[in-house]
């Protein structure tokens, strides 16, 4: 018999219908499913006994003090210990298994060794003596410090962003009789006004969301968490802090009390000069304030002391403008200071030498040959164009960081850094509190092959042999601590918190300004809507965290704009549509929402890419220019 | 016409056997457990334990699972009955100090979160109703383990049929989606999921 093509047609057509009705595709489709969750690189959670550990969490300056939950020594689950704990705390182990960790040296686009990265680097430091230079983009920590030796070890620089938290203080710190480091105090004071500063979402630390012992006013052009939770919104237009301030400056003006101590501090007559042109009505027409409501906080802000006047800015959106910033720092000089401390500086080890800590504005434009970044978590950024004017036509840049994104294409070396809990990071100097902290958290996890601390890479690049744990030993050692078995332990110490006396303030502003300065900073911005960038630091350390807060609207995600409906009707936008951000810089897809904001603000949420991509104004302040949100 | 209907009805019928009947069994392997148990000698009228005796929880709330050879060795450091059973689990196991590798039947995905102290302490949810009758069994069932997913039987659900899609039993996040709806505890993915 002959084997015809219709017969095999009709064997396989056969089978085909015998399949489709037997278990068999159907069952191997969900089985295949659920294959994916067995591949061999997916992370596995160790099974056994669960242990607790004590730890501290190094993601941001205020250094809570967790529970590691671990089994067979992986970590799966964070919790508070005795303090609360923000929500990126809770997923912070997350950040080992990020999508977008780097795990591998690169040159470029081609993977390499840390040795070759490190040759390389030697060698243009060598060639290059007097222009290194290192950027810590999370500056305060005890690793700052280790910079700082190493930088003086080899002669180079040691660089720090624009503050944008501590902005305030570093201002009111200008105006002191004698130089000190300030931070604001926020256990002392009783009333808070707060321009577009955070306050309650990752500023200050989470127990003071959660309990806070002072009342709080929020100035800012949209309803953030930070201005629902306080006692009072002021949806003051963008670029017109300014004029707020001078005009509660000019309440102030005509209290007795106020008269007498401004009459007692330099650079009087200025400050008066320029709060006397700003009465609140004239105030409220630039700001789009009610004027009472500006008496009003004037008012309540000397009733209600000590009083504090935050005008740090967002975290991502960038400081406020240099004129805001001093315009906050005259009134808290006007308030005594009284709602800053000074903290102590971290003891040091005998015979160290420390580069001086200088603002990246301050270097030279061009001026350096070998920039080390240091990135050592996500959130922390600074706008490219900044950085830029900075690097010698030549330059080697070389990101010590987490991740593969944010300067991939702009440095030339991506070194891989371990996360928290991969070694012994430590958290900056809080900047809620006028207290010196050294808090180190263990590592309890395996960091990628090859991975280092950004301060161990200049300290190889300055000759130094010891590791980044018993470097940090010797400062542990400075502060009474015993300095062994960091690594293992972490270690965690604080100043005493005494009740100190406010610092004694000698100016009301700085010699050079003069009261037209102010005067010119108090226009705000003429663009309608003005788009308004921020958003949370701490949002990148979980990616199951944003997409959590994207679905569930508890937070605003990154990539959300949000305005307010009147606006949106205006444009033809609906919320939930999905239109773009553009700027002369790029474009970034967003979804829009209608929220509580001004109507002349589009308030977007994003991320520290949007930070990179900002245009640096004169003042080393940022801004995303002619940024536009448009319909898709 | 006859040849082809023929040709057509023999593919059909041998892709439904081997989809209704050979798929199944091909599906799993077995594995053999390092021992065999006796759960009813245990907890029957002679051993007189109940299940926390050996599975019990730990001080800070945590299951302990299978117990360990040294909760075996506490009793069994020499034979207490006849059985060869016993005896071999001794020579094997209990004299060298080698730790059986038990198979466990329902263990849960690692992307799962199953506490059975949320599930026995605070719920009072009695083993029975996850683990059946395996505390009466005689000896133990056979293990089975999905040779894709390397999910036991019992986890993955039995063999689907021979009447049905549906499959039989299983404790699959269907299933734990269905009792946490029944008792009105369904409050978030993150219940289970981390």
């Amino acid at each position: 018999m002959r084997i015809q093509r219709r017969d095999v047609l009709s064997l396989a057509g056969g089978a085909a219908a015998g399949l489709a009705v037997s278990p068999l595709p159907w069952r191997l489709l969900g089985d295949t499913a659920i294959w994916s969750q067995n591949w061999h690189w997916m992370p596995r959670v160790p099974r056994g006994a669960i242990e607790e550990r004590e730890a501290r969490c190094t993601l941001c300056p205020a250094a809570c003090p967790v529970k590691l939950r671990m089994t067979n020594g992986a970590v799966h689950g964070v919790w508070p210990n005795g303090a609360a704990l923000c929500p990126a705390g809770f997923a912070a182990h997350h950040m080992a298994w990020h999508p977008l960790r780097l795990r591998e040296c690169r040159r470029g686009q081609t993977a390499a060794s840390v040795g070759e990265a490190l040759e390389s680097l030697r060698a243009a430091v060598e060639s290059r003596r007097g222009a290194v230079a290192v950027l810590d983009l999370a500056p305060g920590r005890a690793a700052s410090l280790l910079h700082r030796r190493h930088m003086a070890a080899i002669g180079g620089a040691y660089l720090t962003p624009p503050a944008v938290e501590g902005g305030t203080a570093q201002a009111v710190a200008a105006l002191l009789e004698k130089r000190a480091e300030l931070a604001a105090d926020l256990a002392r004071v009783k009333a808070v006004l707060s321009l577009g500063t955070p306050l309650l979402e990752g500023w200050a630390a989470p127990s003071f969301a959660v309990e806070r012992g002072f009342r709080l006013i929020q100035a800012e052009p949209h309803r953030s968490r930070t201005a629902g939770l306080a006692d009072e919104w002021l949806p003051v237009k963008p670029g017109a802090e300014t004029a707020l301030l001078l005009a509660i400056g000019h309440c102030w003006l005509k209290r007795p009390e106020m008269e007498q101590r401004l009459g007692r501090l330099q650079g009087a007559e200025t400050w008066r000069k320029a709060a006397e042109a700003m009465p609140p009505a004239r105030a409220a027409e630039a700001a789009g304030i009610e004027a009472a409501r500006i008496e009003a906080a004037a008012a309540w802000l000397l009733d209600n002391r000590p009083a504090l006047v935050l005008a740090d800015g967002d975290p991502v959106g960038g400081p406020l403008r240099r004129e805001a910033r001093a315009a906050a720092a005259a009134l808290n000089a006007m308030l005594g200071a009284e709602g800053f401390g000074a903290r102590p500086a971290l003891p040091l080890p005998k015979g160290w030498t420390l580069a001086e800590a200088q603002s990246i504005e301050e270097a030279g434009d061009g001026s350096i040959g070998v920039l080390i970044l240091d990135e050592p978590w996500p959130g922390v950024s600074v706008p490219w164009q900044l950085v830029e004017k900075k690097l010698a036509r030549d330059a080697v840049v070389a990101a010590v960081t987490w991740n593969r994104a944010q300067f991939a294409g702009k440095a030339g070396w991506l070194i891989p850094a371990p996360v928290w809990l991969e070694a012994p990071l430590d958290a900056p100097q809080p900047v809620d509190a006028p207290r010196a902290q050294i808090a180190i958290a263990p590592a309890v996890m395996p960091a990628p092959k090859g991975a280092m601390a950004a301060a161990e890479v200049t300290a190889r690049l300055a000759g130094f042999e010891t590791s980044l744990a018993d470097e940090l030993g010797q400062l542990v050692k400075a502060a009474g601590g015993a300095g062994e078995k960091l690594a293992e332990a972490g270690f965690h110490w604080q100043s005493e918190e005494g009740k100190t006396a406010a610092p004694a303030v000698a100016r009301v502003a700085p010699e050079t300004w003069t009261g037209e300065e102010w005067l010119r900073a108090a226009a705000p911005a003429a663009v309608s809507p003005a788009v308004v960038v921020h958003g949370w630091r701490q949002a990148a350390v979980s990616p199951m965290l944003g997409k959590l807060w994207q679905e569930s609207e508890l937070r605003e995600g990154p990539q959300q704009a949000a305005a307010h409906p009147d606006l949106l009707r205006r444009h033809g936008m609906e919320g939930g549509a999905l239109a773009r951000l553009m700027s002369p810089r790029g474009a970034w897809p967003v979804q829009v929402r209608a929220a509580d904001t001004r109507p002349d603000v589009i308030a977007v949420c994003g991320g520290p890419a949007l930070t990179l991509s900002c245009d640096v104004r004169p003042d080393g302040t940022w801004t995303l220019g002619e940024a536009k949100v448009v319909k898709s | 016409m006859i040849r082809t209907g023929i040709l057509f009805l023999a593919g059909f019928s041998v892709a439904l056997s081997a989809g209704w009947w050979s798929m199944p069994r091909l599906l799993y392997r077995e594995e053999p457990q390092p021992a065999q148990f006796s759960h009813i000698a245990h907890t029957g009228e002679k051993g007189g334990m109940s299940c926390e005796d050996c599975h019990s929880f730990r001080e800070d709330g945590t299951f302990a699972g299978v117990p360990k050879l040294e909760a075996c060795a506490a009793c069994h450091s020499a034979p207490m009955g006849e059985t060869q059973a016993e005896k071999d689990f001794i020579a094997r196991f209990v004299e060298p100090g080698i730790e059986p590798q038990w198979k466990t039947y329902l263990r849960q995905p690692d992307n799962a979160w199953f506490p059975h102290s949320a599930h026995v302490l605070r719920g009072k949810v009695a083993c029975e109703k996850c683990h059946g009758d395996i505390g009466k069994s005689d000896k133990l069932p056979v293990y089975r383990v999905h040779r894709f997913t390397g999910y036991p039987e019992d986890v993955m659900g039995k063999r689907a049929g021979p009447l049905g899609l549906k499959r039989a039993g299983g404790m699959r996040m269907d299933d734990c989606v269905a009792c946490h709806r029944q008792n009105r505890i369904e409050h978030s993915c993150l219940d289970c999921h981390k």
